[in-house]
């Protein structure tokens, strides 16, 4: 890369626009690579560092971590003074042209970097005269971050003095970035970071993950459940042992309850009031028996006595009305007679011998006899109704004395049931117990439900588990395929850091050589026998002498640690291969004369194309400017005017003739 | 006809006692069926034999003999047509004594109302 031009405009020191023509010009064959500024001091020389700085770097020339509303209000701090005092929102710009060799083509680039007042900034790129406009400030700055890497542009464009905080650095942190960046190692870097993203992409290694994950949980939960159930299970079974005792004490106290009786105790209430209803039965039975007995009953027990005497009484009662009709008869005849005779004159005789024989047979039969028993019709019918009475009522004696026989056998066969029957309070304490066992063997029964219900719900559970871990499962075979992709990813990401360990000892090594031959090379003779060590993972640079001994920096004077500066931004250069312009500002600081002179002489002729050197008079004095006038391409003056406040810019040097001669 | 008022042979009026006391059936009730028995046995008695009426339980004949007065003094006087009023009552109580031999020895209702 090589500068072309910086255009100024509004920027700091400088009013207007100013164009700074930056190519080295050649001295026939010779590269002539110095552009040499001179300036007093706050004629502008830092600003013209910063101007290029800027306009590469961007917001990163600020340092690592700046903020937009930061950067913008350092931009709007850099816009001339007397310019906004015109017009307060005057627009500032730098633009810098740069020819530069980008996938094999020359190119002439320019990069302009333009604000205002309260506005942000605008990045306009332009390749070969033409501007890019698809690209967005971003880009721009992408692709000039790609030229110029910020870390390297801390090494290539720099402040002579601030430089020493370089060497003072123990932390790595300032060559670090440089060291990776210009070693390639950030490639190695992104790559890695490329095959995260490649991996992120494939989703597949957070997805497994997440499966992963899942698989891990659902199968802790389901050690968790299968414990749960396995629990469940032993106190399912405890539970069951004691309901089974439970149930054989039953069993027991049911038998031996029974052994007292306990049926018979049990009905022993319904027995008794059976018995009573029979009680009841028998006495009423016993007075139906009793009345019939005191009835009528006792004439059908002497039915032929009986039979007896109703035919004496049938004959007595014969024997009067043959003695009633006897006397009636008596009584009639003579009446008859009279009645006859009158009537048959002639027979009557007759026919009164023919009646009274008759009736005299008649009643001459019964005629002598007499009743024995005398009683009255009536009597006799009752005599008759009695005895039929009795019969029946013999009938029902049978009846009743059957029925009262029935009676007495249940009676008794009660009795014998109540006699077994054990006595209540004997039983209490064996049915008191009975219940107790039935309560416990309730309640223990309810357990051994809720017990069987959980372990049936832990079970589903279980299952359910199962079922999803087997589709996790699935799931995670379905991704095996992505999963070999990401082993191989995750394999040449191990090949990577492998190789960028070793490229980086590799290269730190080489970097020790080129340090040791770059400081050598500017340091004093007693110098000559130091040696550096680098770190290779904090790239923390260190002296050795040469008994082997770290020599402490922080020891070394502040012209000693600038020098070990150069020597490491030297050595830097030259292992990276890149080939970019060198800008110091203040290069000699505070060197002493033969420090100074070694630098003169051996670094900035051969430190890059193209060297830019912002120097006051007193560092490259007219001794200095003919010891490098030879490698003078040319040279600027920077004056300041006090009355405007500006600077403007002359060629030639402080030596104006010098300068002329030397064009 | 019987006399108003009868008794019976001391040893007889305690059997019926006895009999009363095991099946609740009273004397004058047990002597009733006792008698009839007697006569459908076909005793008979003989007032030529000394019969002493010694008991205590005097009644008068209707309650003796209840509904079967009738035909109780129906029957003696059929088979004693000629005996007199005391004699008929010895003739009566005789009876009791042969018919109570078959009934005195029942130790419960059922037992005696089974037999008649």
């Amino acid at each position: 890369m090589i500068f072309k031009t910086l255009t100024l405009n509004n920027f700091r020191v400088f009013n207007g626009e100013t164009t700074i023509e930056l190519t080295p010009r050649k001295q026939g064959v010779f590269e002539r690579p110095i552009i040499l500024f001179g300036g007093l001091n706050g004629a502008g020389k830092t600003s013209i560092l910063t101007a290029i700085r800027l306009a590469l770097l961007g917001r990163r020339a600020l340092g690592a971590v700046i903020t937009n509303k930061d950067y913008l209000a350092y931009l709007n701090e850099q816009t001339n003074n007397t310019a906004l005092k015109l017009d307060p929102s005057t627009e500032a710009s730098i633009t810098l042209s740069f020819k530069h060799t980008h996938q094999g083509e020359h190119k002439l680039y320019e990069v302009t970097r333009a604000w205002q007042a309260e506005g942000e900034e605008q990045l306009i790129l332009k390749v070969n005269s033409v501007e890019d406009t698809a690209l967005t400030n971003e880009q721009v700055q992408a692709f000039l971050h790609e030229l110029v890497p910020p870390g390297i542009g801390d090494l290539f464009f720099f402040d002579g003095e601030k430089i020493a905080e370089l060497a003072e650095d123990d932390t790595g942190s300032y060559l670090k970035e440089a060291v990776q960046k210009l070693l390639g190692i950030d490639i190695i870097n992104r790559l890695n970071t490329d095959l995260d993203i490649y991996l992120k992409g494939l989703g597949t290694e957070s997805a497994d993950k997440d499966t992963l994950k899942k698989i891990q949980a659902a199968e802790d939960e389901k050690r968790t459940i299968t414990k749960e159930v396995e629990v469940t299970r032993v106190k399912i079974d405890e539970i069951g042992n004691i309901l089974t005792d439970i149930k054989r004490k039953i069993a027991v106290k049911e038998a031996d309850i029974q052994a007292h009786g306990g049926a018979w105790a049990e009905t022993k209430e319904q027995e008794q009031a059976k018995i009573n209803d029979l009680y009841e039965l028998e006495k009423d039975l016993n007075t139906k028996i009793r009345h019939e007995l005191s009835g009528c009953l006792p004439m059908a027990l002497a039915p032929t006595a009986m039979q007896g005497l109703i035919d004496q009484l049938a004959e007595d009662q014969k024997i009067k009305q043959a003695k009633a009709f006897g006397n009636e008869l008596s009584q009639a005849l003579p009446a008859l007679q009279d009645q006859i005779s009158k009537s048959f004159n002639a027979q009557s005789g007759d026919i009164m011998a023919t009646i009274n024989s008759y009736f005299g047979q008649l009643t001459a039969e019964y005629g002598m006899a007499s009743p024995e028993l005398d009683i009255s019709d009536s009597e006799f019918a009752l005599i008759k109704a009695q005895l039929e009475e009795g019969k029946q009522s013999q009938c029902l004696l049978k009846e009743l004395s059957t029925t009262l026989e029935q009676v007495q056998h249940k009676l008794s066969s009660l009795s014998v049931n109540i006699e077994r029957a054990p006595d209540a309070a004997d039983l209490k304490d064996l049915y008191e117990n009975l219940r107790a066992l039935e309560k416990e063997c309730d309640a223990v029964s309810k357990d051994y439900i809720n017990a069987l219900l959980k372990a049936k719900t832990l079970k589903t559970k279980e299952l359910e588990l199962a079922k999803r871990l087997e589709k996790l499962y699935a799931k995670l075979k379905n991704n095996h395929s992505a999963d070999k992709a990401v082993h191989r990813v995750q394999q040449s990401q191990y090949v990577l850091d492998d190789f960028k360990t070793a490229l980086t000892e590799l290269r730190v090594t080489q970097l020790e050589e080129l340090f040791v031959t770059a400081y050598r090379k500017l340091a004093r003779k007693e110098d000559l026998k130091l040696s550096a060590k680098i770190d290779p993972q904090s790239f923390d640079v260190n002296l050795v002498d040469a008994q082997g001994a770290v020599i402490n920096r922080k020891s070394m004077s502040a012209g000693e640690k600038q020098i070990f500066a150069f020597a490491i931004l030297e050595a830097l250069g030259k292992l990276s291969g890149k080939v970019l312009p060198v800008v110091v500002d203040t290069p000699l600081g505070r060197l002493d004369s033969k420090h100074r002179d070694k630098l003169i002489k051996h670094y900035f002729p051969e430190a890059s194309e193209q060297v830019i050197l912002l120097s006051t008079d007193t560092e490259v004095d007219q001794d200095f400017y003919q010891a490098i006038e030879h490698k003078v391409s040319h040279a600027f003056e920077i004056e300041f005017n006090q009355t405007t406040n500006c600077s403007t810019l002359r060629e030639g040097y402080f030596w104006a003739e010098l300068s002329k001669e030397a064009v | 006809m019987l006399p108003q008022i009868m008794w019976l042979k001391k040893s007889v009026e305690d059997q019926l006692q006895n009999l009363k006391a095991k099946t609740g059936v009273t004397p004058n009730v047990a002597a009733r069926i006792a008698f009839f028995r007697s006569v459908e046995n076909g005793f008979v008695f003989d007032k030529s034999t000394e019969y002493k009426l010694s008991g205590n339980l005097k009644l008068d004949k209707h309650t003796w003999l209840g509904k079967t007065l009738q035909v109780t003094e129906l029957l003696l006087k059929q088979r004693y047509p000629e005996y007199s009023d005391k004699e008929l009552q010895a003739a009566w109580a005789a009876h009791i004594e042969d018919g109570v031999s078959t009934i005195r020895s029942h130790s419960s209702i059922v037992d005696l109302a089974n037999t008649l």
